[in-house]
């Protein structure tokens, strides 16, 4: 079962009078397991694409089948348990929370699953999902205490500590320097090589050539797909 | 999901934001705080007053001399100018409806016993005094009728005066001196307390009104009679009678005011109920302003933290929250604050209204009815600015709640 099925979704939005078509018509199939990168200029539609992925935003129109369910019929709570179990969500603008710990701000997600999970295994989740980013040494340290990186590797840990199916990631390499780039690009295969499926979004060719398959938006449309013919494997540092 | 989990939640959200939760406090606090203080002050103040009233006596009627400024006016017609001792006379005699009389002489005078000497009234009475004014004796015994009528020299002494002049001496049988006239000391009153206005209504002596009017004045100001009227229901017969009995001993004519004026105890209490009245609606005004201050104070605080709040709830739902869930934790936040806030509000108010009321000798009276008023207008305050933006927010989707502005 294909995980992710968008057929025809279009997204305007109205400043005023002039109205913006953040997608126009986008069809797009996502395979299970698939490593996806979506490229293309600013403006293009990218992040609303990812957020009606993320069942963070709606779509006006069009269908969206996420895991074989029909996202556009389902209630608000049904959503919330979605995200909140199936997909870890990576924001281009970190969304943490102010004045929280970082083992906090990743524990979040775990607060809000639907079932029992005792304090001292949320809490051992969370230290794992840290250090898989390399940021052990950073757990009680709040947002205004990190560097942007280090914030934005807060985010990934986050999106991670939740076990989820499919992890979207909005530009999740934008604040980091090079080296660290592919310690979390090695992180992303390796959750790629488990099965997870993964869609990033970037601006850097590099980044891109790290993963399966690449789309290219333009004006709210899917402009180019295509294959990754040569993937680069990052090596852990 | 359960509760206990998302009181901690709201917990937590408070101890992170601790600047924000106390402004929210001290608003509550100050509104509460105020309403409580000001007005159990208030209302035991009035409850003091209209005590003390009651307390002055039974069924009181107080006739006292027309002021001499009309008098003047109306100048000498040959009527008695004032009260005298045979007015309580008549009065005891002829009114029916007056079951005690007594004149009331008051003299401010220098009092010496042994070496030590005090400044204090003393006050010529009839032998009914005490039952018509509520005072009851410590000790000894009161002076009767033969003592009246003798002017005997025996004083009986409230309890500022023997502890000033005796300390710890037991002064039945001792000797004071008053204006050079020896008095001997026959009893002593048990403790009455500050009147409303004020003063010590321990510091007196109490002596025949006849000695006082002819052995230490001229023998003729009877300052008042006092008078208790057999029933509280009798009171106004007892003012006709009065009337009447005195105007035929002062011979007053048909159409000639009276050279009187009476005065019973309800006529006291509406007076002092209009000046406490006033008091009572100042200080009202006053906590509703501090009321609707402290209420701006939480609403301004909530509102300005909307944005963050709204950003926070973006967060929440973006990583799975539910509506429910939000509106849980942002319930609870609400209510505790409000609640903490309004509790040492309660304890604040009280705490000043009863160290107030020491200061000033007032005493408090707390009235449940404020504390649910005040309290239930800042829980209504706090948590439709807490909670209802809040509920907006939880109802947008995740995206549109991250981008508020
Ligand atoms: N909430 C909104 N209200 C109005 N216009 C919006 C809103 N969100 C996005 N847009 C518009 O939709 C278009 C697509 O925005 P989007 O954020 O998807 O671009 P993007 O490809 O992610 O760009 P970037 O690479 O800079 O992040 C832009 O023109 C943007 O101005
Ligand atoms: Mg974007």
């Amino acid at each position: 079962m294909q995980p992710i099925q968008l057929k025809n979704i279009c997204k305007t939005f109205r400043l005023g009078d002039t109205k913006v078509k953040a997608l126009d018509g986008v069809c797009l199939d996502i395979e299970p397991g698939d490593f996806m990168a979506v490229i293309g200029a600013s403006g293009s539609g990218k992040s609303t694409l990812m957020n009606v992925i993320g069942c963070l935003d709606q779509a006006d129109s069009g269908s969206y089948l996420l895991e074989g369910r029909p996202v556009c019929e389902l209630q608000k709570h049904q959503l919330a348990d979605i995200r909140n179990q199936r997909i870890g969500f990576v924001f281009q603008g970190f969304n943490l929370l102010p004045r929280t710990t970082a083992l906090e701000n990743v524990m979040l997600p775990l607060l809000y699953y639907r079932g029992e999970l005792p304090a001292a295994e949320q809490r051992q989740r969370a230290t794992k999902a840290l250090q898989q980013v390399g940021l052990a040494d950073r757990m009680h340290h709040e947002p205004n205490q990190l560097s942007g990186g280090q914030q934005q590797r807060v985010a990934i840990a986050r999106a991670l500590v939740n076990d989820p199916a499919i992890i979207l990631a909005d530009e999740p390499t934008g604040n980091l320097d090079s080296r660290t780039t592919l310690d979390v690009l090695a992180l992303f295969q390796e959750l790629n090589d488990q099965g997870i499926t993964i869609v990033l979004v970037t601006h850097e060719t590099d980044v891109a050539e790290h993963t399966r398959r690449v789309i290219e938006m333009q004006d709210g449309k899917i402009q180019r797909d295509f294959k990754v013919a040569n993937r680069r494997l990052a090596l852990k540092y | 999901m359960k509760w206990s989990k998302w009181i901690v939640v709201a917990l937590r959200s408070i101890a992170r934001n601790r600047l924000r939760s106390l402004l929210t406090m001290l608003g509550i606090i100050i509104g509460v705080g105020s309403v409580i203080a000001l007005v159990a002050l208030g209302e035991g103040s009035q409850a003091d007053i209209t005590g003390n009233i009651a307390a002055m006596g039974t069924n009181l009627i107080i006739v006292v001399p027309e002021s001499t400024e009309s008098h003047g006016v109306r100048g000498g017609a040959g009527t008695s100018s004032s009260l005298s001792l045979a007015d309580v006379e008549v009065l005891r005699k002829e009114a029916k409806a007056v079951r005690y009389v007594s004149a009331e002489v008051r003299l401010s005078e220098q009092v010496v016993a042994g070496n030590s000497n005090w400044n204090t009234t003393v006050q010529g009475v009839d032998k009914d005094f005490l039952l018509i004014r509520n005072y009851q004796l410590a000790k000894g015994g009161f002076f009767g009728e033969r003592e009246v009528s003798a002017k005997s020299k025996v004083a009986v002494l409230g309890q500022t005066v023997a502890k000033e002049l005796f300390a710890d001496q037991d002064p039945i049988g001792q000797r004071i001196r008053v204006r050079k006239t020896p008095f001997q000391v026959i009893g002593v009153l048990a403790e009455k307390g500050q009147s409303s206005m004020g003063n010590d209504q321990d510091d007196i002596i109490l002596i025949p009104s006849t000695t006082a009017l002819y052995r230490l004045s001229d023998g003729k100001t009877v300052r008042s009679l006092l008078a208790s009227a057999v029933s509280a229901e009798k009171i106004s017969e007892a003012k006709e009678q009065i009337t009447a009995e005195l105007r035929k001993a002062h011979r007053l004519r048909d159409g000639e005011k009276d050279d009187f004026d009476l005065r019973d105890q309800s006529e006291m209490n509406s007076m002092a109920s209009q000046v406490t009245g006033t008091m009572t609606l100042l200080l009202s005004a006053i906590a509703g302003v501090s009321l609707l201050v402290g209420g701006i104070g939480i609403m301004n605080i909530m509102l300005v933290s909307v944005t963050e709040r709204t950003r926070e709830i973006g967060i929440r739902l973006a990583v799975g929250a539910r509506g429910g869930d939000i509106l849980c934790q942002f319930l609870i936040e609400a209510v505790v604050l409000c609640l903490c806030g309004g509790l040492i509000g309660i304890l604040s108010g009280l705490g000043i209204a009863f160290s107030l009321g020491q200061i000033m000798g007032i005493s408090v009276s707390v009235n449940p009815l404020m504390i649910v008023v005040s309290v239930g207008f800042t829980l209504a305050v706090g948590v439709f600015f807490g909670f209802y933006p809040a509920r907006k927010a939880a109802n947008l989707n995740p995206i549109e709640a991250l981008r508020h502005e």
